[in-house]
């Protein structure tokens, strides 16, 4: 191998890893290590996490969608891409655009609103509580916060 | 006298099939039940579906009468007031997504009291959701800490108050104790240890006091959250290591009366982010990375006649807008003198370092932490404050340790 060619090699590994580092997939989640961005929790429950790239870039990890919403609804800037996590898939984060939000038992989420995320795709699961959008989520968050006391709770879903 | 029901099982170590229909032999004997009546499991392996208790009566276990889930289902679900779970072992719920399985569910429970039972491999063990006036005593839970398979909680309680949790060992689920929507509890003497995430983890849980608890080597330590009125006396909270780890994270807390604490061996041993009034009194700060870290939304802090002894940090605030009150504290680092001997130095002691200021704002500075040139910036910043804030200071530092505190 010539000078030239370990020169060549040596770029295009630079190179590579130079994209990977700004690759479009989802960033991944360090379960009960990782602390949520929003509310500083580590994030533990595999069915809630949450995460984002923002607008410069900087990858931001979140125990819940409440956190992810309530973050989004701080951030000056369009981040670039949200991930949610399947509920039915835990532990695997997925392109918010291919999911739809359910809100949640109550008791069931990390925080206390409750939402909850499945593909578009799936038929009915257990969970299937009221429908929403992203952005009604995102105007009950900004609107309230986080949190819904146990009074104002819709009727409990069961166990 | 109380009526006692026992319940005659011909073999109760022969497996009773899993999709056995209908209620098993326990279930049939809460069912024949008066209020007021005890039915007694007896000794042996019991496998039947989930018992559903549904009128005031005590359960109670014979030495050796063990509750099995065979990793389906949970075991026994209160729905009825003053009903008593004693002496029995609950063990293999298995895990599930879909539901918060519990090893013990009370569901809208008043005045339940579980004492004196065992908890072996449950996702949940014992799961309080809406319940007033329960009390929690004597268990021992112990989960399967492995970081792959999701764990629920030892002591979870959702919607509930006036609850009483004393003098149980909680071991190996997500979090030792876990409180949301949960006021006025009295959580006392218990040993919580080696869980994955949190020792003690509550948010909007309001006007509750936690006593003479251990909080020892979990996951992220300790995180108490979005509640108000709170006091914690006597506690330990050590050795829990990380980055994201702490001996107690207060976050957006406020009213909270800290005394006679240990926080000992931990990253950092207690974190204020958004703390309104907190009143640390008596407290003894060990061996820890950073003894305490208050953050620029936490103001109303007065610290008094607490110890720091050890620690690589004694304070640090990440702004100088930080308002704390320290006075009468004891720091191994104060090297003042007290020629008037009233017990307090003469010259004021300055906790923040100026490395630890720079660490705050660069971590990776971390690496000079005992080089020369720190120790020349700190001594030149002791002379000259320009970047450690000069509102955080004890203007009377204690000259004699209290006595050390034996974690």
């Amino acid at each position: 191998m010539t000078r030239r060619d370990l020169l060549q090699a040596a770029l295009a590994a630079i190179g590579t890893n130079w994209l990977a580092g700004c690759a479009a997939g989802p960033p991944t989640l360090a379960y009960d290590v990782d602390e949520c961005a929003f509310c500083r929790m580590t994030i533990s429950d595999r069915r809630f996490g949450a995460a984002a790239r923002s607008a410069t870039g900087r990858t931001v990890r979140f125990d819940s969608i409440e956190c992810l919403a309530g973050w989004v609804e701080a951030e000056p800037a369009a981040p670039r891409a949200l991930w949610v996590t399947d509920a039915m898939v835990p532990g695997v984060l997925v392109p918010i655009s291919t999911v739809r939000f359910h809100r949640a038992p109550p008791g069931t989420s990390p925080m206390g609103r409750g939402y909850l995320a499945v593909t578009s795709t799936r038929g009915a699961t257990a969970w299937d509580g009221e429908r929403l959008s992203w952005a009604e989520i995102r105007r009950e968050v900004a609107g309230a916060g986080v949190r819904v006391a146990p009074d104002t709770a819709p009727a409990h879903g069961g166990h | 006298m109380i009526p006692v029901c026992l319940i005659a099982l011909l073999a109760p170590s022969i497996a009773l099939p899993a999709s056995a229909v209908g209620p098993g032999p326990i279930a049939l004997a809460v069912a024949a039940a008066t209020p007021g009546d005890t039915v007694v499991v007896p000794a042996g392996v019991h496998r039947e579906p989930t018992i559903v208790i549904d009128r005031s009566i005590t359960l109670r276990g014979a030495p050796g009468a063990i509750l099995d889930g065979e990793g389906v289902r949970g075991l026994v679900e209160v729905r009825a007031p003053e009903v008593t779970i004693t002496g029995l072992t609950f063990r293999n719920t298995g895990s599930s997504y879909i539901e918060d399985r519990a090893a013990l569910l009370l569901d809208g429970a008043r005045d339940c009291v579980v004492t004196d039972n065992h908890f072996d491999a449950t996702f949940f063990a014992i799961y309080l959701a809406r319940t007033v006036g329960c009390v929690v005593r004597g268990n021992i839970v112990r989960g399967v800490p492995t970081s792959e398979a999701a764990t629920g909680n030892a002591v979870h309680s959702w919607g509930s108050h006036d609850l009483t949790v004393t003098n149980n060992t909680l071991s190996g689920h997500r979090d030792g104790l876990y409180f949301e929507f949960t006021s006025h509890a009295t959580v006392t003497g218990n040993r919580s240890t080696g869980n994955l995430r949190y020792g003690l983890h509550f948010m909007y849980a309001d006007s509750s006091t936690y006593a003479g608890n251990q909080f020892v080597a979990n996951g992220s330590g300790v995180a108490v959250m979005y509640s108000h009125q709170v006091a914690m006396t006597d506690n330990r909270f050590g050795e829990n290591h990380g980055p994201s780890s702490y001996g107690l994270l207060l976050k957006e807390i406020s009213d909270v009366r800290l005394q006679g604490n240990t926080f000992d061996h931990n990253s950092t041993g207690l974190l204020a982010d958004g703390a309104n009034r907190v009143e640390a009194i008596g407290n003894a700060f060990t061996a820890n990375g950073w003894a305490i870290r208050l953050l620029a939304s936490t103001g109303g802090g007065h610290f008094a006649a607490n110890a720091f002894r050890g620690n690589s940090f004694d304070v640090v605030v990440n702004s100088n807008r930080t308002t704390a009150e320290f006075i009468g504290n004891w720091w191994d680092a104060y090297r003042g003198w007290d020629l008037d001997r009233d017990g307090t130095g003469d010259v004021p002691y300055h906790p923040v370092r100026l490395f630890a200021v720079l660490v705050e704002r660069a971590p990776a500075a971390m690496l000079l932490q005992r080089s020369l040139f720190v120790r020349v910036l700190d001594a030149a910043e002791r002379t000259v404050p320009l970047l450690t804030p000069t509102s955080v200071v004890d203007r009377r530092p204690a000259m004699v340790a209290p006595p050390a505190v034996t974690p």
